[in-house]
């Protein structure tokens, strides 16, 4: 085996999750390049639950190296904890973080705030969190000027990568890198007050069990998808809603999606569609308030498709917008001719920021490669509005002591249930990073110390070790397979109907209650992506079920059987915990304040239509 | 083949550490780079842009072929 790594020549037959020695011995083996194998026997069982090594004991532990966490950490060491950062890859170059170009920060001396607010509101439909969106906007320039300070603007996107790693070891932030948090630990009184997890690198030393001891605990984990093609997050798999939701916290914004598109030629070549995002330098700057109609991520795709309209629409910018045409000048949008006048007012008279209007990058950086396909984030929730509920802007889980989520991995709702134009995600992430780390700060300097229920770590250790021991099973891969196929088609989680979601249900729980605990790892890297697998699913449920809750369609959330916007009913969040029998659903209604104008009428107020909404509108009596 | 070739490698470790879903592990014997993982590579380029020497090459095309959801 060993002779044959070092440099693998080309056209090989690539070895798998399992050494090459051990495929030699599975039946199937030509066939792995195809499809992943459904049973798999573990030709390198681990014969014991390895021990783990000592503990990391901080104040504060922070889960995830993106914007939220790298604030969240550099926070709370501001205000004299000590402070562990553990991430399952590397700070700055995991997560969604490395991609994040574009940011929109609000000028007060030259943008309207209201302007702002009521652009936003027709775009989500209402369902935004109107004071998160107050935070970001108050703080949003700030973070702009610390970032600058840092040197971020300086740099490439993934270049941030060093720039954070600096600034972490110069504030004395403990660095965990390359292990993979799987559980949270939790005292008799249910204060969460630690976290396991493992390495799962085992090319150097067997993958082992990490202990951390905290006072608080900040989950910045992030969001996820199911390994979709052609967005470079397969590395998140709401690891971060399986965390809080296994330690009782509520989790919100499952229903609606991300519609980020890829390319039919290649549609896995996910740097192909985000290159132009890494080759930008300096400051890149989102020009003026959003749309009041921003139309590059919504269902409307999904929705043609579903009708028959089978629309061929080259591939091309962020939002999936058509490429530029080579000499032919885009046609800009009135909205923004009107945003042009912002140029050279306010912080925009800078001349070292890259301005950005919307549309396609202007450079021709992105080619046309065919046809834009739907999915590339299937499973991804919009950005910022799913992921632990937390009722109070506290950043707190509700319901759970000692736990805070910032930035993909809180569901606040800044950007509604569709995400209303570029800019708003990463610098969000970086404000609630932020709050996150001073609500736990405050927690911390009453909070009891740490104490570790032994016996039930060790219980942890072992489950989480239990796919290595095994010696037949599933194949995490196979399950990962048969999840994708089933969740990804555009009428199952994009187009609704209860009877296909229960349907997908029904294969969704079969696979959590009867396959995942069967699963078998034959190495570190197998028990990440096994559990990975699991998360995932637990993902796919919470989808469905929220899908089947809401009767209702808004935003990105589209049920064929109730194709209206029902503001009587609906004009709530869904919130799911882990009931004695399962998913507990419930509504959490938004403040009335937040309602849209009773004097607006139903299509000034929604002026997207879906298909079969006037006839149910006029049979229900809605005006 | 996404991840396709290692070419020219220093073992430095960079994109072992840059690949989010952990294709890239670094051979204990040579002390060089190798795909260990190629069905699991998201073809991100994070590798590449991390590599001082530029040893690695990559193809557009996924291991297991893709399911998308419409078009
Ligand atoms: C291609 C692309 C383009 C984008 N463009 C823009 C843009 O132009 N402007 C903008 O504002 N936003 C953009 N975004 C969105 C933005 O990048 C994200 O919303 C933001 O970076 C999220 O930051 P975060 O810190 O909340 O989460 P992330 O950056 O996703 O960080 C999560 C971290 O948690 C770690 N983690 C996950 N699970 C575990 C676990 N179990 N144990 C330990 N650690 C774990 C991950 O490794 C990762 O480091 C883009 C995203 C992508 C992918
Ligand atoms: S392209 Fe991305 S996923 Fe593939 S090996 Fe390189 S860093 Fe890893
Ligand atoms: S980054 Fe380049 S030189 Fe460094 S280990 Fe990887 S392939 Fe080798």
């Amino acid at each position: 085996m060993e002779e044959e790594r070092g440099e693998t020549p080309k056209g090989e037959a690539p070895s798998s999750g399992y050494s090459r020695r051990d495929l030699g011995r599975l039946a199937g083996l030509s066939a792995l390049a195809l499809a992943a194998p459904l049973i798999v026997t573990n030709q390198s069982p681990s014969t014991h639950v390895p021990k783990p090594g000592g503990w990391h004991s901080s104040d504060i532990l922070v889960i995830g190296s993106g914007f939220a966490g790298v604030f969240a950490a550099l926070e709370a060491v501001r205000h004299g904890m000590t402070v562990t950062l553990v991430d399952k890859g590397t700070v700055g170059w995991s997560g969604l973080s490395p991609w994040a170009s574009d940011s929109r920060p609000f000028d007060p001396s030259i943008y309207d705030r209201k302007e702002w607010i009521d652009n936003l509101a027709i775009n989500t439909e209402w369902l935004f969190d109107r004071k998160w969106m107050d935070i970001f906007l108050d703080e949003s320039m700030e973070i702009f000027d610390i970032l600058e300070r840092w040197g971020c603007h300086a740099v490439r996107p993934f270049e941030r990568s060093t720039v954070f790693r600096r600034l972490l070891e110069d504030a004395g932030v403990t660095l965990v890198e390359r292990v993979m948090v799987t559980s949270l630990l939790q005292d008799g009184a249910g204060r969460v007050n630690g976290a396991l997890g493992f390495t799962y690198d085992d090319s150097q030393e067997p993958c082992a069990p990490v202990r951390f001891a905290a006072r608080a605990v900040i989950s910045c984990a992030g969001a996820g998808a199911y390994k979709s093609p052609g967005f470079p997050n397969w590395g998140q798999t709401f690891d971060g809603d399986a965390l809080a939701y296994e330690a009782g916290a509520w989790i919100t914004g499952k229903e609606f999606h991300d519609t980020h598109p890829t390319f039919s030629k290649n549609p896995a070549a996910s740097y192909d569609g985000w290159r132009w995002a890494q080759t930008v330098k300096g400051a890149y700057v989102m020009v003026g308030p959003p749309e009041p109609l921003m139309g590059g991520l919504t269902l409307g795709n999904a929705i043609n498709v579903s009708h028959g309209r089978l629309m061929r629409v080259p591939g091309g910018g962020p939002g999936g917008e058509p490429p530029p045409e080579p000499g032919v000048p885009r046609k800009p949008s009135p909205h923004e001719i009107a945003n042009r006048n912002y140029v050279g007012k306010g912080f925009l008279a800078r001349s070292d920021l890259t301005l950005d209007f919307g549309g396609p990058p202007e450079d021709g950086s992105v080619p046309e490669q065919g046809f834009r396909v739907g999915g590339a984030t299937a499973g991804m929730g919009v950005h910022k509005g799913e992921g632990v509920y937390c009722s109070d802007y506290s950043c707190g889980a509700a319901g759970v002591p000692g736990l805070y989520a910032a930035g993909d991995a809180l569901g606040s709702m800044l950007c509604g249930p569709l995400y209303p134009g570029r800019g708003f995600a990463s610098f969000g992430s970086a404000i609630q990073g932020r709050r996150a780390a001073r609500s736990a700060v405050e927690y911390v300097r009453k909070a009891p110390a740490a104490r570790i229920d032994r016996a039930a770590l060790d219980r942890k250790i072992e489950a989480l070790f239990a796919p290595r021991t095994r010696k037949e099973g599933f194949s995490p891969a196979w399950v990962t397979q048969v999840l994708r196929n089933t969740m990804t088609p555009l009428h199952i989680l994009y187009i609704k109907d209860p009877r296909r979601l229960d349907g997908a249900l029904a294969s969704i729980e079969y696979l959590r209650s009867r396959v995942v605990p069967h699963m078998v790892a034959g190495d570190g890297h197998q028990l990440r992506v096994a559990i990975e697998a699991q998360n995932m699913l637990l993902n796919a449920e919470m989808k469905l079920r929220a899908g089947l809750f809401r009767t209702e369609s808004r935003g990105t959330h589209f049920r064929e059987d109730y194709p209206f916007r029902d503001d009587a009913n609906w004009f709530c969040l869904v919130v799911m915990r882990k009931g004695e029998d399962g998913m507990v659903l419930e509504k959490r209604p938004l403040p009335d304040a937040w309602r849209p104008p009773a004097a607006m009428a139903y299509r000034q107020r929604y002026p997207r239509v879906w298909p079969g909404e006037d006839a149910q509108l006029q049979s229900r009596g809605i005006a | 083949m996404p991840v396709s070739q290692i070419r020219g490698c220093i073992g430095c470790g960079n994109c072992v550490k840059a690949c989010p879903p952990d294709v890239l592990r670094l051979d204990n014997a040579t002390g060089k780079a190798f795909i260990a993982y190629p069905e699991d590579c998201q073809i991100c380029h994070l590798c590449r842009l991390s590599c001082p020497v530029d040893a690695i090459e990559l193809t557009p095309d996924q291991h297991v072929p893709p399911i998308v959801s419409w078009g």
